[in-house]
């Protein structure tokens, strides 16, 4: 069984990056929270449930591990480049791929913008495509917060983004 | 806006795909009839596409090889590495495979649910003024710091880095620490890798043996392959590093 968990984590991998990037906004960042969940889930392999989901699992603890980083160690997280976003105008008559690259610049200063708890929630939400539910499992808060949690979050991601009229 | 016979919840649930199926009914005749409604609900899908290609990059690259070798560690190769000698004293096979052994990795890891602050080996850089920082610049491997930090070898990895294994004693209780760190070109010590093990109890017997298998060896031999470990420096190659300041 061992070996099989080991395979099915080292599947997951590509989407564990992807989350723990978004959440801790640089793809370095968040590959040394994967490993260090990997090593972690590995070491407590007693406290999975076979038969319920890895990748919750797996997001759990990294969403833990990162909690506990920020909790013990002077948060080293690169702020949110202003100068980015101020020098990021709408460029309506912008190269559009240009454009999209910069709105995806944009997108992930706007996402290291926001509160750690929100940022979790539209991660696995709008990110991971997760259920209200798997996200509140996942987190351990109720349905309800997850969904005021996504609508501050978003309220302000929109508002950044500037949608084109 | 005009009065809206919905809200931004209801559209975002639709959108997100978790509205039951009387909700999105509803949600639905809303977009059919109500603009407002159908451009939130368009910049909602915008915005998750958004972000869904914001943090791609991971999706079309390969595992990268520390987190492989993390997960998949390979025992096999246990039986070379020179750490072996000085682990196999400590840790008998049985209790290391039994007892499965803590592992952490950086600050949360290495305790599950209280911070820990103050531990001398966490992951990322080892602040120059602490004992890790000391330690790994100054000390033969072999030598134990008064803070219970012992280099244990020196390498080059694959990118030409010198990096140390190091054991931490008497920071966990009952457990000894190991490490690696790889100096970087600011002159610190990053952090690769932090495992915990079990001390083994007293009067365990003589009969020790390496815990090969055991997640935390796997992930210690796991790292030294991902970093590209061949062999240790040897002493006097050592030395001179130290008494060059690593240069």
């Amino acid at each position: 069984m061992y070996d099989e968990i080991k395979a099915e984590m080292v599947a997951l991998v590509p989407r564990l990056r992807r989350f723990a990037y978004a959440l801790a906004g640089s793809k370095e960042e968040g590959d040394d929270l994967v490993q260090a969940a990997c090593v972690k889930a590995l070491s407590r392999l007693d406290q999975y449930e076979p038969g319920t989901r890895l990748d919750s699992w797996m997001f759990r603890i990294i969403q833990t591990t990162r909690l506990d980083r920020l909790r013990t160690k002077a948060r080293r997280d690169t702020e949110p480049d202003s100068d980015l976003l101020e020098r990021v105008s709408d460029g309506g008559s912008a190269v559009r791929m240009m454009e999209d690259r910069l709105t995806l610049a944009r997108v992930r200063s706007e996402m290291a913008a926001l509160p750690e708890d929100q940022r979790a929630v539209l991660a696995l939400v709008a990110i991971e495509g997760r259920s209200y539910k798997d996200a509140a499992e996942i987190l351990e808060i109720p349905v309800g917060t997850v969904m005021s949690r996504l609508a501050r979050a978003r309220s302000r991601l929109i508002a950044q983004m500037g949608e084109p009229a | 806006m005009m009065t809206a016979n919905w809200t931004e919840e209801e559209i975002a649930a639709w959108v997100d795909g978790a509205a039951d199926a009387a909700e999105a009914e509803r949600v639905e005749r809303i977009l059919a009839d109500d603009p407002a409604a159908r451009a939130y609900a368009e910049t909602l899908q915008k915005a998750n596409r958004a972000l869904k290609s914001a943090f791609e990059a991971p999706m079309d690259e390969p595992v990268p090889a520390a987190i492989k070798a993390a997960i998949l560690g390979e025992p096999g190769k246990v039986a070379q590495f020179p750490r072996r000698r000085s682990v196999s004293t400590w840790i008998p096979a049985a209790i290391a495979a039994s007892l499965a052994l803590v592992v952490g990795l950086g600050a949360g890891g290495l305790l599950e649910t209280e911070p820990a602050p103050g531990m001398i080996a966490v992951l990322g850089d080892a602040p120059t003024d602490g004992p890790l920082h000391a330690a790994l610049e100054t000390l033969p491997s072999g030598t134990e710091s008064e803070d219970g930090v012992l280099p244990m070898l020196t390498f080059r990895d694959a990118e030409g880095r010198f990096c140390r294994e190091f054991e931490v004693v008497g920071e966990l209780p009952q457990e000894i620490e190991f490490g690696i760190a790889c100096r970087t070109p600011a002159d610190a010590w990053h952090v690769e890798i932090v495992v915990a093990a079990p001390v083994p109890e007293a009067g365990s017997g003589p009969d020790f043996r390496p815990a090969e298998g055991a997640p935390a060896s796997d992930a210690l031999e796991a790292m030294l392959d991902a970093l590209g470990f061949e062999l240790p420096l040897l002493p006097d190659e050592e030395a001179t590093l130290l008494e060059g300041g690593w240069n």
